[in-house]
């Protein structure tokens, strides 16, 4: 075990190029769906909270439900739709990083969308209230109170990075694992570990927690600068 | 010059299905000082809110105002600032309203030292005590240049040297402006206000009209257009 862990320790430092070819792939795919997810959960968790439409709180039970789906069903009903006689097979996407990506997306939205609605429910009123009446629109008052719970949405944002960068059975199903391609550090790990190679998943174990530590240092450094200075409100 | 800024007719308003404040009449003029004075509960910041008219709409009855709506402003009795710099909240104002970045420097600079605030501008808003918060939503109200400011409860939370130069602030403003402002403080209002209307439970009690804006009969005025929220 410890000969495994200076091994991995071992491929970090030596900068093995197959263990960071792995690690660019995932956090380029983890970093797109994310994005993608993001850019369609913070208007859509902005409806949530200040949209008057029939359904709204069926919707809100939905979207929480979702988060506790695991990530292999997502993956067999991606796996079922993108396959050849799926009613996707047509986009050929199957085992390519476009899967990924569609993949951990749809892991991501319901999370950050979650997350987001709660964010904002949760401001004070005054800051829509504030906005409207020194002569803001409803879209400019919607955008400065995002602006207000940056931070939040930030949490939401690396929360559901770093739900989905290790996820394996969405990205087993739907990449296939296919080296130089599709393969995740997750999917890398769970292949490794099974043919006994396990100084190569604990490097890529130990990447990944060091991945966490990053973000979330990141976020609180973002926290305390936000309690002593100010940003651009939109 | 003096002229008619609002008519309210008929109002009725509830919160909660219980009614919190009823106007059969009231007119106010402008330029000038009105005092809106009462107890807690009395009606006054729901007044206020009515006539700033993007924040609530009357259950019944009209508020009429015959000024663009977004040449009135509100300075809340707890106002919110951004969590940015107190130049970026005193800014934010003439941003939505795309004045140009070079004009916005000078005009939010001579609003802070109208304040009392002057060097202010890159300092965090959230670092301000409650009296600085308070001018800061001043700054950021006359910044604007408004027509009508309405002021809740201004003298809230501030100290003597702070009350003086507000109520100077009030004197000046209101030459070109017609300055809305809530109080508990009747011998302050007395002395400040041209008016003063009196609320109790909901309901108006009365007002004096020195400068010539009689409570009723409500005139004519062609051009009133009624608030609505955009």
């Amino acid at each position: 075990m410890s000969d495994g862990v200076l091994h991995a320790f071992g491929l970090i430092f030596s900068a093995d190029p197959e263990l960071y070819r792995v690690v660019a792939r995932s956090l380029m795919v983890t970093l797109c769906a994310v994005v993608i997810a993001g850019a369609l959960a913070l208007p859509f968790g902005y409806l949530l909270v200040h949209g008057r439409f029939a359904g709204r709180g069926a919707l809100v039970i939905i979207i929480h439900t979702l988060t506790a789906v695991p990530t292999v069903v997502v993956g067999l009903v991606l796996f079922t739709l993108l396959s050849r006689g799926g009613p996707l097979g047509g986009l050929d996407w199957l085992y390519t990083p476009a899967a990924l990506v569609l993949g951990q997306g749809l892991l991501a939205f319901p999370i950050i969308a979650t997350l987001v609605r709660s964010a904002l429910a949760s401001m004070d009123v005054r800051v829509l209230e504030t906005a409207r009446a020194l002569g803001a629109g409803r879209l400019r008052a919607g955008l400065t109170q995002l602006s207000e719970g940056r931070l939040a949405i930030t949490a939401a944002l690396v929360t559901g990075f770093g739900r989905v960068v290790g996820e394996v059975g969405c990205a087993m199903m739907v990449g296939g694992n296919i080296e130089g391609y599709t393969r995740t550090m997750s999917t890398a790990i769970a292949l490794e570990s099974g043919r006994g190679e396990f100084s190569f998943g604990l490097g890529l174990g130990l990447v990944l927690l060091l991945l966490a530590l990053l973000v979330n240092l990141a976020l609180q450094a973002m926290q305390g600068r936000a309690g002593i200075q100010g940003a651009t409100v939109g | 010059m003096t002229r008619s800024l609002y008519r309210i007719q008929g109002l009725r308003h509830e919160r909660a299905g219980r009614t919190v404040l009823t106007v059969p009449e009231l007119v106010l003029n402008g330029p000038g000082s009105v005092a809106v004075v009462g107890d807690n509960g009395a009606g006054k910041t729901t007044l206020l809110r009515l006539l700033s008219g993007s924040l609530e709409t009357p259950t019944s009855g009209v508020v009429q105002c015959t000024i663009d709506r977004r040449m009135v402003v509100l300075v809340d009795q707890d106002p919110y600032l951004f969590a940015t710099t107190v130049a970026g909240n005193v800014g934010y104002p003439l941003k939505v309203r795309r004045v140009p970045r070079w004009e916005r420097g000078e005009r939010i600079a001579t609003a802070l030292k109208a304040v009392g605030l002057g060097g202010f501008e890159r300092r965090s808003a959230r670092t301000l005590s409650g009296g600085e918060r308070r001018r800061v939503a001043l700054a950021r109200a006359i910044v604007l240049k408004p027509k009508v400011l309405l002021l809740d409860e201004p003298d809230a939370g501030l100290d003597g040297d702070a009350v003086a130069a507000l109520e100077w602030l009030i004197q000046a403003l209101s030459e070109d402006c017609l300055v809305v402002f809530s109080s508990h403080d009747r011998a302050r209002a007395a002395r400040l206000a041209g008016r003063v209307i009196r609320l109790g439970d909901g309901h108006l009690l009365g007002g004096s009209a020195p400068f010539g804006e009689g409570l009723s009969p409500v005139p004519d005025s062609g051009s009133a257009a009624p608030i609505v929220p955009r």
